[in-house]
């Protein structure tokens, strides 16, 4: 139990970011975080909660209340698993740990108890802030009694462990069976294939919900057909026992939902013992040796190149050879058009390229609309998503050095980074927007337009993102990916973008659609407002991001 | 040439790393830099390199302050790290030509010296090769070429010759000698008391950031006569 505490302690520590020295990047820091809780967390938080509110009352004519919270929760547990799987492949297996800790007097459980532990502290925040909203509005909507808010806190913290644990089952079991495969790059390089394939068929799966709204959806509960909750109880039965734990006050449901856990954890553990040191032992991280050139041909291959070239290069050979990035960093860049597809689905419209051709060609001013506020919103969102810039820094982890001692000016290191931040989305998203542009025969001038404001949004994130993150980059880290969910930076570039893009594209749809401005001058609103918010970066960069970097003393 | 003067670094406001240093290297001189863990070695390393801003004092490399001149100053450094596992995704002559980039080495010279290090330290099979398929010592082999490709006045030398096969570690040795003999300067800090013994102009040993000798060997020994310099060394820190 001590070297679990310890070990759990230490991996705890790991995670955290230092915080900043002097008083200036503590204000900064301060505001971000005010404006990530204030601005996004618990604006997010609340509409949920309304949600759960609303369906609880809506459901509550048919005894049926508390299955829109069961709803929530069984996605809340969905998504869990899909982002957990990473974080437990990478702790587990990955980190650069490991080779500390295997020659430790450790039983395997031990060391997967803390690891595990320790994802759960990193992956358990936002779920909490989920959970308890949901529970707030289940709680306003069905009058729950101070029994029920009582029996709800247990959940609040444990809702995860179930979906983490299966992930950690999983992680075990492939790792225990890919002994062909000992390289850390090929098998992290396939875990994450497989992860984005589930991803995609998923969201793509998700045009089953094409046909529930909310209406047929009461309609489909009251008719007695719960085909989708019953898959989803057995998938996640602590869902179903937690919520009639707190809707019923039922004590049997709060005893199996304890047992439940013990048992998985239980179960973990037991492979733990019998496979983690059968995966983990012998993997190696060396690379593929063939086809290598001889000297005199590599010789006659060097060529001098200007410093900033040779710097992007650099950044361009990290991110794509090193997995992590490359999945978080380059692949996200180019999926947005599914996630669009998904949305386009969530919402009931139907929208084929013939459609929306036709309705190009008859100037229909809402379809000129939606590609004016969708470009830009896919810009910043992907451009934000991709942590390209909000870890161009941290990135750098304790090679942080070379950045100082090498005779290369700051603001050309920054601007390379910057630009890598920029050129990664903005191919992601040009790629597939432009050919559909010219599917639909926009017109040129539109096209460029488009390209334009899409350059704007990107260039604002990418410059935004960097700033970010030199104010307190995180540079202590054990392997590539805490370096991206570890860092509060990245979280605090998303919280940003995803605030400007609710702003600039519900504020300009409002806009337009209540007031007689026309489409041009409602193009012309967006580059004024992506070009001051591109003038704040770069004043704010000029005044102290580089003087950020200078007074930046390592980790 | 180094020159530090009066060099004070105090970390979040409490520990003192290094505490009124002066130190001059002349042209010609291979300087050991000889303390204890924690004596300050590396933090004052690190200021000479432009990694840490000095709190108080100056830095002057190769006649050019490290505070007001900072491109010109790192321009005449060759400096090796403590830690060589940097850019492990890269190949090595993928890294080697990214310092030569960096350091702005023309072609033909940066081909030479490459061809030069790959055969003195036996790189030639593996610079074709991601560094993360380096051992330990291959990867401080790597290091020390890439540091020197561009031919600097000044080598400022983090504990280079740990993780070193005897031949690599005599080569560089040798490196060290013939640059300083060419009229350069040589700072490199170190635990083996023997190899500084052998190869230095001069010591310098340090403890909690303070200079306790800083001086020729002969003087050392003449401070302390029938002491060998272990002796000698453990004799200084264990007073302080």
């Amino acid at each position: 139990m001590n070297s679990y505490i310890t070990l759990t302690k230490t991996f705890i520590a790991s995670i955290s970011m230092s915080a900043p020295q002097d008083k200036r990047r503590k204000i900064m820091i301060l505001i971000l975080s005010l404006f990530a809780v204030f601005g996004v967390l618990l604006p997010v938080a609340i509409a949920v909660g309304v949600l759960v509110k609303l369906m609880t009352e809506t459901l509550l004519p048919i005894g049926c209340q508390a299955l829109g919270i069961q709803l929530m929760f069984h996605i809340i547990c969905l998504f869990t698993v899909i982002f957990g799987i990473n974080v437990i492949f990478n702790e587990f297996y990955f980190s650069n740990d490991i080779e500390y800790l295997l020659p430790w007097p450790l039983r395997a459980y031990q060391i997967v108890a803390s690891k595990f532990t320790a994802a759960f502290y990193s992956e358990n925040i936002m779920q909490v802030i989920l959970v308890l909203s949901c529970i707030i509005g289940y709680g306003i909507g069905s009058k729950m009694g101070i029994l029920n808010w009582i029996l709800s806190i247990l959940g609040i913290i444990t809702l995860p462990i179930l979906p983490l644990t299966y992930c950690a089952i999983l992680s075990m079991l492939l790792m225990a069976f890919t002994r062909v495969i000992r390289n850390k790059d090929r098998i992290q390089k396939i875990s994450v294939a497989l992860i984005f394939l589930m991803v995609i068929a998923l969201v793509a799966s998700i045009g089953f919900l094409q046909n529930m709204d909310i209406d047929t959806y009461i309609e489909t509960l009251a008719s007695g057909d719960q085909t989708f909750f019953k898959v989803m109880n057995i998938i996640f039965p602590n869902v179903p026992l937690f919520v009639k734990t707190f809707s019923e006050g039922n004590i049997v449901a709060l005893l199996a939902y304890i047992v439940i856990h013990v048992v998985a954890v239980g179960i973990m553990l037991l492979l733990a013992e019998v496979l983690y040191f059968r995966g983990v032992i012998g993997l190696t991280s060396a690379g593929n040796k063939s086809h290598k050139k001889s000297l005199d041909k590599l010789l006659s291959q060097c060529k001098q190149k200007s410093p900033a070239y040779s710097y992007f290069l650099k950044e361009v050979r990290i991110l794509v050879r090193t997995p992590v990035f490359f999945t978080n960093c380059i692949a996200i860049n180019f999926l947005w058009p599914i996630f669009v597809y998904a949305m386009i689905k969530i919402m009931h419209y139907n929208i084929t390229l013939d459609f929306l051709r036709s309705q190009y060609a008859e100037r229909n001013l809402r379809i000129q609309l939606f590609f004016l506020l969708g470009i830009v919103g896919i810009s910043v969102l992907v451009a934000a998503l991709n942590s390209l810039s909000s870890n161009a820094i941290s990135r750098e982890g304790k090679h942080f050095s070379f950045m100082k001692y090498i005779p290369v000016p700051y603001e050309t290191q920054w601007n390379v980074k910057a630009f890598v931040g920029i050129l990664f989305p903005a191919v992601g998203v040009l790629i597939f927007f432009l050919p559909a542009c010219i599917i639909i025969r926009v017109p040129v001038v539109h096209i460029i337009l488009f390209t334009l404001l899409s350059l704007m949004s990107i260039t604002f994130v990418s410059d935004m993102g960097i700033y970010i993150d030199s104010i307190q980059p995180k540079l202590i880290w054990d392997d590539e990916m805490s370096a991206l969910r570890e860092n509060y930076n990245t979280f605090f570039a998303m919280a940003i973008a995803i605030a400007f893009t609710a702003i600039v594209c519900v504020g300009g749809f409002f806009l337009f659609c209540n007031t007689h401005i026309t489409i041009g001058f409602t193009a012309l609103i967006l580059v004024i407002i992506l070009a001051i918010a591109n003038l704040i970066v770069l004043y704010l960069t000029n005044r102290s991001g580089v003087r950020n970097l200078e007074e930046q003393e390592e980790a | 040439m180094i020159q530090i003067e009066n060099v004070t670094k105090t970390y979040n406001n409490s520990v003192r790393a290094v505490d009124q240093l002066n130190l001059t290297v002349n042209n010609g001189e291979i300087v050991g830099f000889i303390g204890p863990n924690g004596a300050g070695k590396t933090t004052t390393i690190k200021m000479l390199t432009g990694i840490l801003k000095p709190d108080s004092g100056s830095v002057i490399i190769d006649g050019y302050n490290m505070s007001t001149e900072p491109l010109k100053a790192k321009q005449a450094i060759g400096y090796i790290a403590d830690s060589p596992d940097m850019f492990l995704r890269l190949k090595g002559i993928e890294f080697m030509n990214l310092i030569s980039d960096i350091y702005k080495v023309p072609t033909d010279v940066r081909k030479e010296r490459i061809k030069t290090f790959a055969s003195r330290f036996d790189l030639t099979e593996v610079l074709d090769e991601p560094m993360q398929n380096y051992s330990h010592g291959m990867r401080q082999k790597m290091m020390v070429a890439a540091a020197l490709v561009h031919d600097p006045a000044v080598w400022i030398l983090d504990e280079p010759l740990t993780g070193l096969d005897p031949k690599s570690a005599f080569a560089l040795k040798t490196m060290m000698r013939e640059h300083a003999d060419a009229g350069n300067s040589v700072l490199f800090s170190t635990h083996v008391l023997e190899v500084a013994e052998k190869l230095c102009d001069k010591v310098i040993i340090i403890n909690h950031g303070k200079t306790l000798f800083y001086g020729t060997l002969d003087e050392l020994t003449a401070r302390y006569p029938d002491m060998d310099l272990e002796k000698i060394f453990l004799e200084m820190t264990a007073h302080e």
